[in-house]
């Protein structure tokens, strides 16, 4: 505990150095800079310890709090999610300390920073509290404080996005507290220790329990259809923020996911099922969904969604293998979904990051806008390239390592077990469908936003970001390379969260760690050699070109003596093959006028694509309860006499209910 | 005595419901807490303690003298109506005023108070205060008049606060008088807002400030 206790006020200091001067951009800003980022890595000292050492801390103080008590513990379940909370809580306010100084935002720095610290810290709360109703204020925490970080700036849109964000979450958060009370009321207590308790009782009881967290969970960590708020609030948040509640925050969901179904015992056989085809069906349609988005934040985020996806497809697959006794693939698919927990919130928030970064110099984020930064952001373009190339799960980045695990499980489930070939079948498809889907979709990001030439006045005058940005890019960068060559030593971590499993602590798990190693270490090994192969061949075409004359033509000219900008593919002509495909889920509304003449005239074309499930599900339903609350609407006349007469009548019948 | 002096509290409060003209009923209240100080200093007259004196000397001034001043002086300011604009009739009033007092009779007998050692009236006098209260705030337009409802109502709980002051510590009854001064005064201020802002100071204008 002390570490991380050194963190916290290490963490209170840089917030107090940022409220002292808040629009200072010297000294004041690089000590809060240098101070949060010794936080992190003293925080991250700590996970390390209790990963490895298993050293659990347990700490209680009194609290007046009626029902609550204010426990925190640390395990490896907990440790495993603070380290990411650590590392890029860390990383994203190094970035945003020279982010936030850009013309570009234009919020009130003193209260944008108080989000931002208190949005950290109520993180590393959520996933240290060992006590339900410690944990839901926790949890209401950081909804509030991101909040406030999603509508500060200006903008209708901002407003929009910050009323879907507090309304999903608070619905969510409903259904948490649900859970929380029926787990409080049959174990007799709050504190999570006795949750334990839960593994007795009836199938159905736990089968509520496991369906509520889902919801509950869920919404925070993105679920289809539950993910609507997703695509509206990342946009929104300045991108530091973005990378934090992409890359950190929706994990809390997949935390307290975790978290109860450990709790719950052995798992009833249709959990893993549900959580299977809920991972596979957000990962599918949220890729489609990003494929088709016009704006790159907005696209990060369908993309979040669609690893969300990844993650429970693991999850539920470790389940269904837990419940037929197949040990192997149980410890494949859990520390698959834990290690692309890890390797998502660092590639993700070096994406985020990068849009963060191209947003700062060009003003925009709309995909068609952009072009040609690759000569102009050397650095940010190559990160993000590093960026799209994990979360494509390509070798030699950290993203194939996790899907590699979680394709693992799959094939040894289809080739050991009889009753886990089909799940195993699914998830082989759905990922590679998905991985499909992702490499095109990612193509098309870079390759828009970084090559070709300039769309737009937007793109012309940009310069590389700063140092702050720069290094907090490249720092990500590389971890991606080392989480994955050195995944083999990382991967003792997820072991130790599965194996603090109920159902699997009494089995010995080596033999399969042992093995798993072995193979991923192979891999690793490979990606190394891949990643030397491509230095030498850098190194020889450098060699080569020496003292040769270099000449440079328009990327994507064509032949074309006098080609234009207009001529290179824009996002959506890049997709359309694709996005014509999935045209039944998207329903892209196209508009176009001119252009069908024998010479050329003006033409234009406009295409639109809605959220399915917000235009299909959300906005019908919320118009049938505000129509309908609009029928009783008459009790608020307005009129205090009849208010009271209200009160009053409610009084007398409970008094008359009490005397009699 | 005691009785009287509670019957007398029962009187004022079926006369405030029958009455039409503001100025009369602030002098009704007025004279409903003049009753009820002298109702404080009478209770415990054999062995008078300090703070029992203080308890009803306080009322008597407050709910009898300040308080009734401070309205009439309103009521000058804003050159109100000088109508209580009932939406029930001063008779039908007057008759549920009746009603509910048998009930209140009933109803106090069935709930026995601790510490009640002068008189049966002591809780249907409460219990008919708070009802006659909520039926001013309820049925009259007037700004005004919903005052003096939470003033009667306000008058009930002391009847019982007063009954039983061997329970209820001095600190809160004298907490309670500062109160409705506090309270009397926010509503001045309030009123003569609302004056200025809709013209008038009938309630029925409020519904202008729905969303």
């Amino acid at each position: 505990m002390t570490f991380l206790l050194v963190a916290t006020v290490l963490i209170f200091l840089a917030w107090l150095l940022r409220l002292l001067k808040p629009e200072d951009a010297g000294i004041f800003s690089v000590g809060s800079m240098v101070l949060s980022f010794s936080a992190g890595l003293v925080g991250a000292v700590q996970c390390v310890l209790t990963l490895t050492g298993s050293c659990e801390a347990f700490f209680r103080m009194p609290w007046e709090m009626p029902f609550a008590t204010f426990v925190l513990r640390i395990d490896s379940l907990s440790a495993f999610f603070l380290l990411p909370i650590f590392g890029i809580g860390a990383i994203a306010a190094v970035f945003g300390s020279e982010y936030m100084h850009s013309p570009h935002e234009k919020s009130n720095l003193s209260v944008s920073w108080s989000a931002y610290y208190l949005l950290w810290l109520s993180m590393i709360l959520v996933v240290l509290a060992a006590d339900g109703l410690l944990f839901m204020l926790a949890w209401e925490m950081t909804v509030v404080s991101s909040f406030f970080l999603v509508i500060s700036g200006d903008g209708n849109r901002k407003m929009h996005a910050g009323w879907v964000y507090l309304l999903a979450s608070h619905l969510g958060a409903g259904f948490l507290l649900v859970m929380f009370i029926l787990l409080g009321r049959e174990t007799g207590s709050f504190e999570f220790a006795s949750l334990s308790k839960a593994a007795d009782f009836s199938n159905d009881f736990r089968s509520l329990i496991f369906l509520l967290a889902v919801i509950g969970f869920g919404t925070k960590a993105g679920f289809m259809p539950l993910h609507v708020w997703l695509p509206e609030a990342h946009p929104a948040a300045p991108s530091h923020v973005s990378a934090l509640m992409s890359g950190v925050m929706i994990k809390t969901g997949i935390y307290g996911l975790i978290r109860i179904i450990f709790s719950l015992g052995m798992p009833v056989w249709w959990w893993g099922w549900f959580l299977l085809l809920i991972g596979l069906l957000s990962g599918i349609i949220a890729i489609v969904f990003a494929l088709a988005q016009h704006n790159l934040k907005r696209l990060l985020a369908y993309s979040s969604v669609e690893n969300v996806g990844i993650m429970t497809a693991g999850l539920g697959i470790g389940l269904l293998a837990v419940n037929s006794g197949n040990h192997l693939v149980a410890l494949l698919g859990f520390s698959g979904c834990l290690m692309h927990v890890l390797n998502h919130a660092v590639f993700k928030s070096l994406l985020f990051l990068g849009a963060g970064s191209v947003l700062v110099q060009t003003e925009t984020i709309e995909i068609d806008n952009l072009g040609g930064l690759f000569k102009k952001m050397p650095w940010t373009a190559v990160s993000f390239m590093i960026g799209c190339v994990s979360i494509c799960a390509f070798p030699p980045f950290n993203g194939f390592i996790s899907e590699f695990m979680i394709f693992m499980a799959a094939f040894n489930a289809v080739s050991i077990a009889d009753s886990l070939v089909a799940p195993g079948i699914l998830v082989i498809l759905g990922l590679s469908l998905i991985g499909g889907l992702a490499a095109a979709c990612f193509a098309k990001a870079f390759s828009i936003v970084f090559l070709g030439n300039p769309r737009s006045y937007h793109a012309v005058d940009a310069k590389e970001s700063g140092k702050a940005m720069r290094y907090s890019l490249a720092f990500l960068a590389i971890s991606c390379l080392i989480l994955s060559v050195f995944a083999p030593v990382f991967l003792s971590m997820p072991f130790a969260v599965v194996r603090s499993y109920a159902p699997l602590t009494s089995i010995d798990l080596s033999g399969f760690a042992a093995e798993t190693a072995r193979v991923v270490g192979i891999v690793s090994l490979c990606s190394l050699a891949l990643l030397i192969l491509t230095a030498i061949s850098v190194l020889f075409r450098q060699f080569r070109l020496r003292n040769r004359e270099i000449g440079s033509e328009a990327t994507w000219g064509c032949g074309y003596d006098q080609p234009s900008v207009s001529m290179q593919y824009t996002g959506a002509s890049f997709a359309q093959p694709l996005t014509e495909l999935f045209d039944g889920v998207l329903g892209i509304k196209h508009e176009s006028s001119g252009g069908d003449q024998y010479f050329p005239a003006k033409a234009s074309y406009e295409s639109h694509i809605n959220d399915l499930f917000e235009k299909m599900l959300f906005i019908p339903a919320f118009r049938f309860i505000s129509d309908s609350l609009h029928k009783i609407v008459w009790i608020q006349s307005g009129v205090v006499q009849l208010s009271i007469l209200m009160i009053a009548l409610t009084l007398f019948l409970l008094m008359i209910v009490g005397l009699f | 005595m005691l009785d009287l002096l509670i019957i007398m509290v029962v009187l004022t409060n079926l006369r405030l419901l029958a009455t039409s003209r503001i100025e009369s009923l602030i002098s009704w209240a007025g004279i409903q807490g003049m009753v009820l100080g002298i109702f404080a200093l009478l209770s415990r007259w054999k062995h008078l303690e300090p703070d029992i004196f203080v308890v009803g000397l306080a009322a008597f001034s407050f709910k009898g003298i300040v308080i009734p001043a401070m309205l009439f002086r309103l009521v000058v300011a804003v050159r109100s109506k000088r109508e209580a604009d009932p939406y029930v009739g001063f008779i039908a009033s007057n008759l549920i005023g009746l009603l509910a007092f048998v009930g209140a009779l009933w109803l106090g007998h069935r709930l026995p108070i601790p510490g009640n050692d002068m008189s049966n009236l002591v809780l249907p006098a409460t219990l008919f205060s708070i009802f006659s209260g909520l039926f001013l705030i309820i049925s009259r337009k007037n700004a005004i008049s919903q005052v003096i409802g939470f003033l009667t109502m306000e008058n009930g709980t002391f009847v019982l606060g007063v009954g039983t002051l061997y329970y209820a510590p001095f600190l809160v009854e004298i907490g309670a008088l500062l109160d409705i001064l506090v309270a009397v005064l926010v509503w001045s201020v309030l009123i003569r807002y609302m004056n200025r802002a809709f013209h008038g100071i009938t309630t029925e204008q409020l519904t202008k400030l729905k969303g």
